[in-house]
């Protein structure tokens, strides 16, 4: 397969994100919109989820 | 896409689930670029290794493989992988394999052996080893062959009932059971027609069950039958492949008894790119369960009304959706 699905890139800036998001002080509207961006990519990783 | 599934003769461990989650990964990825997807997984639950057990077991063949079957539909919940379109047991289309071997004798590729078995003929195969680079020369070193059917250059498609066998099923070709690389090419026709655009497995099924199922599939479809392959590389134990045979592998149960969740272990298998070799260790789950604990933070955070950042944090994770687009 020619085209590589970069997962490695992509969970690396992921944690990054998700680091510098936790460090960051967030309005309402700005942790609105940092999740509504974590549960989009979310789609492909499928890490948030209930295992009960 | 096509995915060679489980064969349900034991519990699945984490090296096979390392496979099965890169396959979700890609199945995921093309549903979020607005791909529709059609995936179909086989269930193996016919053949050597399944009947074997049932006979060590003393029990019905279908005792071993709704077992096991149930545990890898359970696992596979409990990792977060998107069910398949369609996951056919191969035990319930033995009917389609056997006139596939029929076809393929009729079209002059196949064979009937004297113990009546039906061999497929890869000297007929105009493009084998197109796939592993395996000619049939490969073929004739190979330790699996058999010599007393010439085997070398032929592998099975319809398994003639011995005596003292009770797993067969009555066909044209005789009482017999499926050889294993028609399954997949039977169900494959079946379900995803002439064409198929992705194909996958781990990479020890490049040789020979994906050149023998892909010779199959051509000789009834034409070529190309397969657009691409994704084989998936191996998850290693301190530097060796997890398998059963060398007996180094961990089940999801015995992880989740350990007390690590199955998040944590799908998050482990997500960290490495499929065609590179991927070590399982359990400070690797230690490391991910640190991650996740961030993340389910980030998404329960309450707001600080105070100390919004404003526009310098995007809020957007662009390099992130960079990493999921093609190269």
């Amino acid at each position: 397969m020619n085209d590589d699905l970069d997962v490695e890139t992509a969970l690396s800036a992921y944690w990054e994100f998700i680091t510098e998001m936790r460090e960051a002080r967030l309005s309402e509207d700005e942790i609105k919109e940092v999740r509504h961006a974590l549960l989009d990519l979310d789609r492909v990783l499928g890490l948030v989820y209930n295992t009960g | 896409m096509y995915t060679c599934g489980p064969t349900v003769h034991d519990y699945a461990h984490v090296g096979n689930f390392r496979t099965f989650v890169a396959q979700d990964l890609l199945r995921r990825w093309l549903r979020y670029l607005g791909y529709r997807v059609v995936h179909v997984m086989n269930i193996t639950d016919v053949d050597e290794k399944t009947i074997e057990r049932a006979k060590r077991k003393r029990v019905g063949l279908k005792d071993i493989t709704s077992k096991y079957a149930r545990a890898f539909f359970r696992d596979i919940e409990l990792l977060n992988i998107e069910r398949a379109e369609y996951y056919p047991f191969a035990s319930e289309h033995i009917s389609e394999m056997a006139t596939l071997a029929e076809r393929l004798l009729e079209k002059g590729y196949a064979f009937i052996a004297e113990s009546n078995d039906v061999f497929f003929n890869v000297l007929k195969a105009a493009n084998y080893g197109r796939l592993s680079g395996k000619t049939p020369k490969h073929r004739l070193r190979a330790k699996t062959v058999r010599e007393d059917y010439d085997e070398a250059k032929h592998f099975a498609l319809w398994v003639a009932c011995r005596r003292g066998e009770d797993v067969c099923w009555d066909s044209n070709l005789g009482k017999g059971r499926p050889g294993w690389h028609v399954e997949c090419a039977a169900l494959s026709l079946r379900y995803l027609g002439e064409r198929v655009d992705i194909a996958s497995g781990g990479e020890d099924l490049i040789f020979p069950h994906h050149e023998n199922s892909l010779a199959l599939c051509e000789a009834i479809a034409g070529e190309p039958y397969v657009r691409f392959f994704v084989h998936i590389k191996h998850l290693l134990w301190h530097g060796r492949k997890m398998s059963k045979t060398l007996r180094n592998y961990h089940t999801l149960g015995e992880i989740i008894k350990k007390g690590y969740s199955p998040r944590e272990v799908r998050l482990v298998l997500l960290q490495g790119h499929y065609r590179r070799h991927l070590d399982f260790t359990f400070e690797k789950l230690d490391r991910a369960r640190a991650k996740l604990k961030a993340l389910d933070e980030l998404l329960s955070m309450p707001p600080e009304r105070s100390g919004g950042i404003g526009a310098r944090y995007a809020p957007r994770c662009s390099a992130c959706g960079a990493g999921l687009s093609r190269r």
